[in-house]
């Protein structure tokens, strides 16, 4: 039946109901075919009581008559004696046919009956009362054995009659018993059948109907029912086609987010470059302006504290000669001198550091790419951050966490240039967690930098990730930006996470991508190409 | 039958109507007077009991006084008064006297034999009605003339009444070919010398015609009975009602 198509099983239903009718009709008409000719039978037997009965109430009318002749002489009475003897003969050929030797003995006892009877009655006619009487009594023995025929004939056509009628009343019964028993199964099985294919049609209707709904809200997963060969399945087949089209235009739609994001992400990466590039420019041109007269202030504060120191010698005498008050102010003067011509010195190289950082930004590649280890040139920059960090502050500490793999082939790069990105990130790190440490809002709190290289295949990874005090997410998206720096005056120029973001995906064709949260971490992932790419965009995580 | 008593009773022998002669016969005009006479006779006769139907139907009244000579005395004066001539003064010997002798003679028996009847107190309508009379008279007239002569009181078949006045096969075809044929005049009798019952005679039919009187019982609406049981036959004035039968057997 599943394997019937919609339209055919209720074809095959329909057909079968009726089937059933007009089986059940033939059988009724067949039924009631045979009946009515039992009721016919029956019907004609009735006749034959009735058509002997007037025989038999024709022939009473005749005697009475013949007699009533006989007494009366009239011709009325022999007109009516002939009349019901006519009539009587009519009935007897209309019941010949059941039983042609019984109603010819009839016939002929009648005729026996008549031919007496006339003769009496000419008898007493002829006033031979005694003769009359005499025929009269031979007549009356053939109207006796008429009447009994008559009455035989009766009694059997009626005794016919009601076993016709039983049988026609019995069959009629046995048909109808049969019809209500063909009935009640033809309901039960059309209502089974009913049931089965309403079933058949429901039940998967309403497993596409959920699958549509699935469908309907996004979900592609959902289960369609399995394809049969009805139109049903032919529905479930469209709708599983349907959701193979939906899940490519999903695809599609992904594809195209992906792509499109990716652009964006391009765009901002080429705005970002660009700026840069144009940042560069500048701070390399006002840098390089800078640098001569800031080499002048160096060198003419080196130079006046030399001259200073020269003056000191030269005067030392006539300072020694002067009275002790006079001494001690030329003396703190001459230090006051000095101390300022040292702060100059040490300004001036400090701004000469950045000078020379902003050209360093400007200048670009520094250097050529050649093969090298990422996990020992990893390790040797945090040994070198490391060191650095606690010559600076002898309290700093902080725990190193190193998870590399070691599987990682030698890629090509600047090893000076990935170094410097990475001191930068080390630096950073340090910072924060330090920073963090000495806020002292967790006295459990111990600072933490794990490191993390990975083999990617095509490219090679570089997590660097801190416990420290994290970037407020509004300043994710100007961490590259030069010149950005969260850190207090004199302790950042704002030029490190820009250089090393242009190192990375300007030289090396890699990503750079940073997730933080504040308060808990800050990682930044570096994603280097083992092929050398065009610059991509750094992005944040 | 009184009811004919208005109707034309001249009897006209129609042609010799010897279709049977034979040899020493009486002259067929002795026999048609013979017949007339007896015709006449029993015709009056049956009148006088017709005018007396009042009288023998009432049933507060015993003795009618209506004897069989009674009745006789009256035909003949309606005899003689038809015929012209005295019935009682015609030669007993002659043929023609001693069958009109039997005639009168069976007008008194069949009277006599009914007084008891007629004078039955209490009951009205006693039956003895001019046909019945007529046929009386007939049978016994037929004993009295001992197969000299006979007469009877026939009618069409569908109007005899008693089977005793059936038509026989002669009567039967003369009534039906002749006297109720198209053509046939009016009053007019047929007569014919036939062999009847082995012997030659002389036979004649005279038609007798329903009168108002006679209408009471055969007259319409036809099926109603009358006031002897029987259905009226629906017969019209001047319709042929009864053939009186006369047969001389020579």
């Amino acid at each position: 039946m599943a394997q019937l198509t919609i339209r055919t099983r209720l074809i095959l239903l329909a057909g079968a109901a009726l089937l059933v009718l007009i089986a059940t009709n033939f059988y009724l008409t067949r039924t009631l075919r045979e009946n009515s000719a039992g009721m016919v039978k029956a019907a004609g037997l009735l006749k034959g009581i009735e058509q002997a009965d007037s025989a038999r109430i024709r022939f009473g009318e005749m005697r009475y008559w013949m007699t009533d002749l006989a007494v009366s002489q009239l011709t009325l009475s022999e007109r009516n004696a002939a009349t019901a003897r006519a009539r009587m003969e009519e009935h007897l050929s209309k019941l010949a046919p059941w039983n042609p030797e019984r109603i010819a003995a009839v016939r002929g006892e009648v005729a026996q009956y008549e031919e007496s009877a006339a003769k009496a009655v000419d008898d007493y006619t002829n006033d031979r009362r005694v003769i009359g009487n005499s025929l009269l009594a031979q007549a009356r023995q053939h109207s006796i054995v008429a009447d009994r025929l008559l009455d035989s004939i009766v009694t059997d056509l009626t005794g016919e009659a009601l076993v016709a009628r039983e049988q026609a009343v019995a069959e009629a019964a046995a048909a109808i018993r049969l019809s209500q028993i063909v009935v009640s199964a033809a309901v039960l099985v059309g209502a089974l059948l009913t049931f089965l294919l309403l079933r058949a049609i429901v039940v998967p209707l309403r497993r596409l109907e959920s699958a549509m709904a699935g469908l309907n809200t996004g979900n592609v997963d959902v289960a369609i029912p399995a394809a049969g060969p009805d139109e049903i399945g032919a529905v479930a087949r469209t709708l599983a086609r349907f959701r193979d089209t939906l899940v490519e235009q999903n695809r599609r739609e992904r594809d195209l987010r992906a792509a499109h994001e990716e652009l964006k992400a391009t765009q901002a990466s080429l705005i970002h470059a660009e700026k840069m590039a144009s940042l560069g420019q500048l701070t390399a041109g006002i840098a390089h302006e800078i640098k001569n007269p800031l080499n002048f202030v160096n060198n003419f504060a080196s130079l006046s504290v030399e001259l200073l120191d020269e003056l000191k010698e030269t005067v030392r005498p006539v300072i020694a000669a002067l009275g002790t008050d006079k001494r001690a102010a030329v003396d703190e003067v001459v230090d006051m001198l000095t101390a300022n011509l040292e702060k100059i010195a040490e300004h001036g190289r400090r701004a000469d550091g950045i000078v020379k950082s902003m050209l360093a930004h400007s200048r670009g590649a520094s250097g050529e790419r050649q093969r090298a280890d990422l996990n020992a040139l990893t390790e040797e920059a945090l040994n070198l951050a490391y060191h650095g960090a606690r010559a600076q502050d002898p309290n700093f500490n902080i725990t190193l966490d190193r998870e590399f793999d070691r599987t990682i082939a030698p890629i090509e790069l600047v090893p000076q240039d990935i170094s410097r990105v990475l001191l930068n990130l080390f630096g950073n790190g340090f910072y924060a967690a330090d920073k963090r440490r000495r806020e002292g809002t967790d006295a459990e709190f111990r600072p933490v930098l794990k490191v993390v290289t990975r083999d990617l295949g095509n490219e090679v990874e570089i997590r660097v990730r801190d416990n420290g005090t994290g970037i407020p997410t509004e300043f994710h998206d100007k961490l590259f930006q030069p010149f950005f720096t969260t850190k207090p005056t004199g302790e950042g120029t704002g030029l490190g996470l820009s250089i090393s973001y242009d190192i990375v995906t300007q030289q090396h064709g890699g990503t750079i991508t940073v997730d933080s949260r504040l308060g808990e971490f800050t990682e930044f992932t570096i994603r280097l190409p083992r092929s050398r790419q065009t610059a991509t965009a750094g992005t944040r995580a | 039958m009184a009811c004919l008593r208005t109707v034309f009773l001249a009897l006209l022998i129609a042609g010799p109507a010897a279709s049977a002669a034979v040899g020493a016969a009486p002259p067929a005009d002795e026999d048609a007077v013979i017949a007339q006479s007896l015709a006449e006779m029993l015709r009056d006769a049956r009148t006088v009991i017709s005018n007396n139907q009042e009288l023998i139907n009432n049933p507060e009244l015993g003795d009618k006084h209506l004897s069989g000579q009674v009745v006789l005395d009256q035909a003949v004066k309606s005899y003689a008064k038809a015929t012209g001539s005295d019935p009682t003064k015609i030669d007993p010997n002659s043929r023609k006297g001693r069958l009109l002798r039997a005639m009168m003679a069976a007008i008194v028996a069949a009277t006599n034999e009914n007084r008891a009847t007629i004078n039955e107190k209490g009951t009205g309508f006693k039956g003895f009605i001019p046909s019945v009379f007529g046929r009386l008279v007939s049978e016994d007239f037929n004993q009295m003339a001992k197969g000299e002569a006979e007469v009877k009181v026939t009618a069409p078949p569908e109007l005899v009444r008693n089977r005793k006045a059936r038509p026989d096969a002669w009567e039967a075809d003369i009534i039906k070919t002749k006297l109720l044929g198209a053509g046939w005049p009016k009053g007019q009798s047929y007569s014919a010398v036939v062999e009847t019952n082995g012997r030659p005679a002389f036979r004649v039919a005279v038609p007798e015609y329903y009168a108002e009187s006679c209408l009471v019982c055969h007259g319409s609406p036809k099926g109603e009975t009358d006031i002897t049981g029987y259905p009226k036959e629906g017969g019209k004035m001047s319709d042929l009602g009864a053939v009186i039968s006369i047969t001389l057997y020579h």
